[in-house]
């Protein structure tokens, strides 16, 4: 009774699982004679299009024009009311990537993306093994235990400098009752502030991972896990070739998204330190806005926003090529 | 005699409600502050449940503060967006689903392409283009944003539900000579209540809880809505840890009705979503 029998019966049993077809959409043949069929396909058409006109409008005044004007902001030169534009070419962009400033920046986006990531990947993996198990309250604990996801960010933010507030903070009291510390500990001061931040973050986020893999584990089929304890498959064993397999595809999924988030946030980082003290927190979404909403300093802005998009773009793209060469490699599926 | 059978699900439950300790301790924390008299709540030895109880903190931010004025701008706010949300998510997801015209994936990836798209790269010409517009220092301006964040969601959620309605059903009202906006109105609208309701909502609270938006398109502290409202206090005035959990609190409300009445529905659909990816 080896893993490779476990495996071998869990690939039958996914070979034989049924394809969804079908989209639903209601043929024009239902209507009879070809040329009515023509003509109601044009309605078809044209209602269609009339009925993504808002959507499309929408679209493009609030994201694809934007993105444009950005481009062109990120080489002109205005000042703070955008009075007379002049082109400034490439200026913006050389002058931030000589500046020291902006690779520190960077240096803290990696530090708190990677740091956000790995401290609510494997907690919140975790936290769906044992939610996806069957106890008295489970089902209810699935479902509250988003609620603090849909906090107000500000609210949570304010609860979490609350609690570590360095004099009369609940954390400062607990951590000298247990005598781990005799002084209080600053969690925002230029050592700790990241890391506070950091873990803040995923307190918000373990949750909403939690959820979605737990979604993912429910979709598990029955038959494959049955099977795997036939054939005699311990707990790890049947996550190990069982399960792992099939929420795969959905945690690649889910932690691209993160990555992308978690890259591009601003408001957490904002409302508890406002990049500081000393910037110690700025990572590059804090420092478009500061760059500008304080500095009023609009092309280097909008270039900084430019170059914050190609890094996440391209990190995407390793992403993406790196799971696509896994997934060929392991013969087509994940 | 005990079996492991029968205590594994009692540890397990024990287990889960010591780790959801971690998530319903500072709230429980933020509550009591809430209700603690100001010399218990700087008191160097905290108190784990309050020993005085005293609705001072909420009077002082119902009626000695702005929280209502901020209050009534997030409302105004929340409102446009939902039901900007629901024309034009429950359109675009009828057009997706159930009408054939060319373009019609394209018009389902530029939307998923919007939702993935990071809201901080559009800060800098979105505020240019609302001053532009005339728009900046305005509740709609702050409400046109916030659909960026609420209508994928709904476009595509109403989209899933949309197919799974039997297309019998409008092959049958048109035999009968029902146009396709009226199937739309009568058939599809009527039967969807359960799905836009959860729309409504996720709109609802997604625009109540957004912050960056509302905070880089207005101006005046009268058109401050609650997250930018309330994160001002702890900048700009001594804090009053009573009276700001008490905002939080107040603050958090329609979270919490949200989940009492659609947090299974919620959540099963979240999950269907990440699932498809």
């Amino acid at each position: 009774m080896g893993p490779s029998r476990i495996r071998e019966d869990t690939r039958q049993l996914r070979a034989a699982r049924p394809t969804v077809t079908g989209n639903g959409v209601v043929s024009a043949a239902a209507y009879g004679k070809p040329s009515r069929v023509r003509a109601a396909r044009w309605r078809d058409a044209g209602l269609g299009y009339a009925l993504s006109l808002p959507a499309l409008l929408w679209i493009l005044t609030i994201t694809l024009y934007p993105i444009v004007y950005n481009l062109w902001l990120s080489v002109h030169e205005t000042g703070p009311l955008l009075q007379a534009p002049t082109f400034a070419g490439l200026r913006h962009y050389s002058a931030i990537l000589k500046e020291a400033e902006f690779w520190k920046s960077l240096e803290r986006t990696v530090i708190w993306t990677v740091g956000s990531l790995s401290a609510t990947l494997l907690p919140g993996l975790g936290l769906a093994l044992l939610l996806n198990q069957d106890f008295p309250g489970a089902r209810l604990i699935r479902t509250w235990i988003l609620l603090p996801w849909m906090f107000p960010i500000v609210v949570v933010a304010m609860i979490w400098v609350w609690l570590l507030e360095p004099t009369v903070g609940v954390a400062n009291y607990a951590l000298r009752i247990a005598g781990l510390t005799s002084q209080p500990v600053v969690f925002l001061s230029v050592d700790w502030a990241m890391v506070t931040v950091i873990l803040t973050n995923a307190w918000r986020w373990i949750p909403f991972v939690a959820v979605n893999v737990l979604a993912a584990l429910m979709n598990v089929p029955r038959e494959l896990e049955d099977a795997a304890k036939v054939d005699g498959a311990g707990y790890w064993q049947r996550f190990r070739f069982v399960a792992l397999p099939e929420i795969l595809p959905a945690i690649g999924v889910l932690s691209l998204v993160l990555l992308m988030w978690f890259f591009n946030m601003f408001p957490l980082i904002w409302l508890i330190t406002r990049g500081g003290p000393a910037d110690a927190t700025t990572i590059l979404p804090v420092a478009i806005y500061k760059t500008g909403f304080e500095l009023f300093l609009w092309g280097p802005s909008a270039a900084l926003g430019v170059i914050l998009f190609l890094f996440v773009a391209a990190m995407t793209g390793v992403y993406l090529t790196i799971i696509a060469r896994y997934r060929i490699g392991a013969g087509g599926q994940w | 005699m005990v079996t492991w059978r029968k205590v594994t699900p009692v540890l397990l439950a024990v287990a889960t409600a010591l780790i959801t300790l971690v998530w319903v301790f500072p709230i429980y924390w933020g509550l009591i502050t809430s209700i603690k008299s100001l010399p218990e709540i700087m008191s160097a030895t905290p108190t784990f449940y309050p020993r005085t109880f005293t609705l001072e903190n909420y009077a002082a931010v119902l009626f000695g503060s702005k929280y209502v004025l901020y209050l009534r701008n997030s409302l105004s706010v929340a409102s446009m967006v939902v039901a900007l949300t629901l024309i034009i998510g429950a359109t675009t997801a009828f057009a997706l689903a159930r009408l054939r015209f060319p373009g019609r994936e394209w018009i389902g990836l530029l939307i998923l392409f919007v939702y993935l798209f990071p809201g901080i790269l559009l800060i800098v010409p979105l505020y240019q283009i609302m001053v532009r517009l005339g728009l900046y220092n305005t509740l709609v301006g702050i409400a046109l944003t916030h659909i960026l964040f609420t209508l994928p969601f709904s476009v595509w959620y109403l989209r899933v539900f949309f197919a799974s309605i039997p297309a019998e059903l409008d092959e049958l009202a048109q035999i009968e000579g029902a146009s396709r906006l009226h199937v739309l109105g009568r058939v599809y609208l009527p039967l969807s209540l359960p799905a836009l309701a959860v729309v409504a909502i996720f709109a609802f609270v997604v625009s109540w809880n957004e912050y960056m938006f509302a905070l880089i398109l207005v101006a005046d502290d009268s058109l401050y809505t609650l997250s930018v409202g309330i994160a001002a206090w702890v900048h700009h005035y001594t804090v009053d840890w009573g009276q700001l959990m008490s905002a939080a609190m107040l603050t958090i409300v329609p979270s919490l009705i949200f989940f009492g009445v659609l947090g299974g529905f919620f959540v099963r659909g979240l999950a269907e979503g990440a699932v498809k990816g």
